[in-house]
């Protein structure tokens, strides 16, 4: 087995009013990645791309071993797609669509479907458009998960659903994962989501990678650091320092390269370290951006 | 080429699709038996419900099958699945010209029929009606060419507007070119030189915009 099921080098790809630019990544096999970014920071054109739905102008992209777009085919035989986007035929019903997945791939585990059917409260025979916004969803996670792919690449797919529907699908998608060969990829601009079930991260912004890594040793070296300083502007010395605000003596400062070596050279230059706090996925999020928006605006 | 799959996308089309095509199909059966009718009035009616019916069928196809996959999001599911982009052109092309093609030829034969059997219809009409249908054919192929490359409804509407004010051209055109004038009130079909002609420059007209699409919409890369 390959223990990269998906992995992105130098991959450019423009528009007139957008880029993604020399993104480089690795899907291990096996993992559940979330794929964090805001609006338009270039998720969904990575994922479209990872698909063979968009060429790239420059690097290579490789899923579960295949080059795409070369061969985008063979490689969708063992990818599910779920896109927030993405429609089902309205007029048909669902079990019409299971149908049609199951004769298009040649492989479908109906016992699978089936639970999956009542877990998410769905009607086959139903049209899809009857079909809340949240059951369209559910639908079309189930044509993915119950063709049992690879790979389950999901864009977004928990977006405006209800807070039930939402475990539904993060339910779903973690049961998924109990088989261990089994990559998933989703993007969310949900960091609850995507805290509560990922095991890596990969940050995206403005169309760069900002950051990747394992979630828990991400997590891990973010923390914001209170401290009353020796002396007003003592602040700047500190390496590592994502963001600081200051009052007078008082420094609050957000790293993202956390050790106690750096708390011990605070203490030794004078510092008196009030707090430490882990941050939220979302308090990363929201720091990383605004601190590489800041360094590209100076 | 996946051609288990094409074929199921083609039988897909053929299902959603049936309905509109049988109701215009439905409309230009109706233009002929207005046809069959003694009246004058009648007849002309018909004519206008018959090309109505097949304008309308390929329009409705090129739509339904193309553009409104595009903009209601299908799209993107459809090209999940494991084809590429010259296994959805060859589906598309397929469904889309079989679905035409039995419609407009069952109306056509129809039409044929009037001509040769309704006796205050001259026979020399046959030629001219002929070629009529194939402009028809040639203003198809042109929506759903520039419908599959462009996937919009605007440039749709364009090459369906394109389409249609160069039938009325043609309509005009061509009774007025002087071997089709002088034959066409005859007792008899006569298929002359310029009628021959037209008839070879439309077909050949249809395969230049499919094989030209197909060429396109392979060099394509994006496909949502």
């Amino acid at each position: 087995m390959n223990p990269i099921a998906v992995q992105f080098r130098g991959v450019h790809k423009r528009y007139p009013h957008f880029a993604l630019d020399d993104v480089s990544f690795d899907v291990p096999t096996g993992t559940i990645t979330g794929f964090i970014g805001a609006n338009g920071a270039g998720k969904s054109t990575t994922m479209r791309i990872l698909m063979g739905l968009t060429g790239h102008d420059g690097g290579t992209v490789d899923v579960l071993g295949h080059r795409i777009p070369e061969h985008a085919i063979a490689a969708k035989r063992q990818v599910g797609y779920v896109s927030e986007d993405m429609r089902l035929f309205p007029d048909a019903t669902l079990d019409w669509h299971m149908q049609f997945i199951a004769k298009a791939f040649g492989h479908w585990d109906a016992d699978y479907a089936r639970n999956l059917v009542r877990r998410f409260d769905l009607q086959p025979e139903q049209k899809i458009k009857g079909l809340s916004h949240g059951q369209r969803i559910k639908a079309s996670l189930l044509l993915a998960l119950a063709r049992r792919p690879g790979l389950l690449v999901l864009d977004e797919p928990t977006t405006g659903l209800d807070p039930v529907a939402r475990q539904e699908v993060i339910g779903a998608l973690t049961e998924a994962m109990q088989d261990e060969a089994r990559t998933v990829l989703f993007s969310s601009q949900n960091t609850l989501d995507v805290e509560q079930i990922a095991d890596r991260i990969i940050f995206i912004d403005r169309g760069r990678i900002v950051d990747a890594d394992d979630k828990e040793a991400y997590l891990d070296r973010w923390r914001r650091i209170r401290l009353e300083t020796p002396t007003e502007g003592w602040v700047s010395h500190i390496d590592g320092a994502v963001a600081t605000t200051v009052s007078g003596r008082t420094a609050t400062i957000t790293t993202d390269r956390f050790s106690e070596a750096m708390l011990a050279a605070c203490r030794a230059a004078g510092a008196t370290v009030h707090a430490v706090d882990r941050l939220t996925l979302e308090e990363i999020f929201v720091a990383g951006v605004m601190a590489r928006r800041e360094e590209m605006a100076a | 080429m996946n051609t288990i799959l094409v074929r199921q996308l083609v039988a897909k089309d053929l299902s959603f699709q049936r309905m509109p095509v049988l109701a215009a199909t439905a409309a230009g059966l109706l233009g002929i038996a207005l046809q069959l009718s003694s009246s004058e009035g009648a007849f002309y009616v018909g004519v206008v419900l018959l090309i109505t019916g097949v304008i309308s069928c390929g329009i409705y196809l090129a739509f339904l099958t193309v553009v409104k996959e595009r903009t209601q999001g299908t799209l993107p599911f459809v090209m999940s699945l494991p084809i590429g982009v010259r296994e959805y052109t060859a589906a598309k092309l397929a469904a889309n010209l079989i679905l035409f093609l039995a419609s407009w030829s069952l109306l056509g034969v129809s039409s044929a029929a009037v001509i040769l059997t309704r006796d205050s219809v001259p026979d020399g009409l046959l030629p001219y009606a002929v070629l009529l249908l194939l402009h028809m054919l040639t203003g198809y192929a042109l929506t759903l060419g520039v419908a599959l490359v462009a996937g919009t409804e605007g440039w749709t509407i364009a090459a369906m507007a394109v389409s249609n004010l160069s039938f009325q051209g043609f309509l005009y055109w061509t009774a007025h070119i002087d071997d089709i004038a002088a034959t066409m009130s005859g007792s008899v079909p006569v298929w002359t030189g310029s009628v021959r002609w037209l008839i070879a420059a439309e077909l050949l007209t249809v395969a230049v915009i499919l094989t030209v699409t197909w060429i396109w919409q392979s060099r394509k890369t994006d496909f949502t």
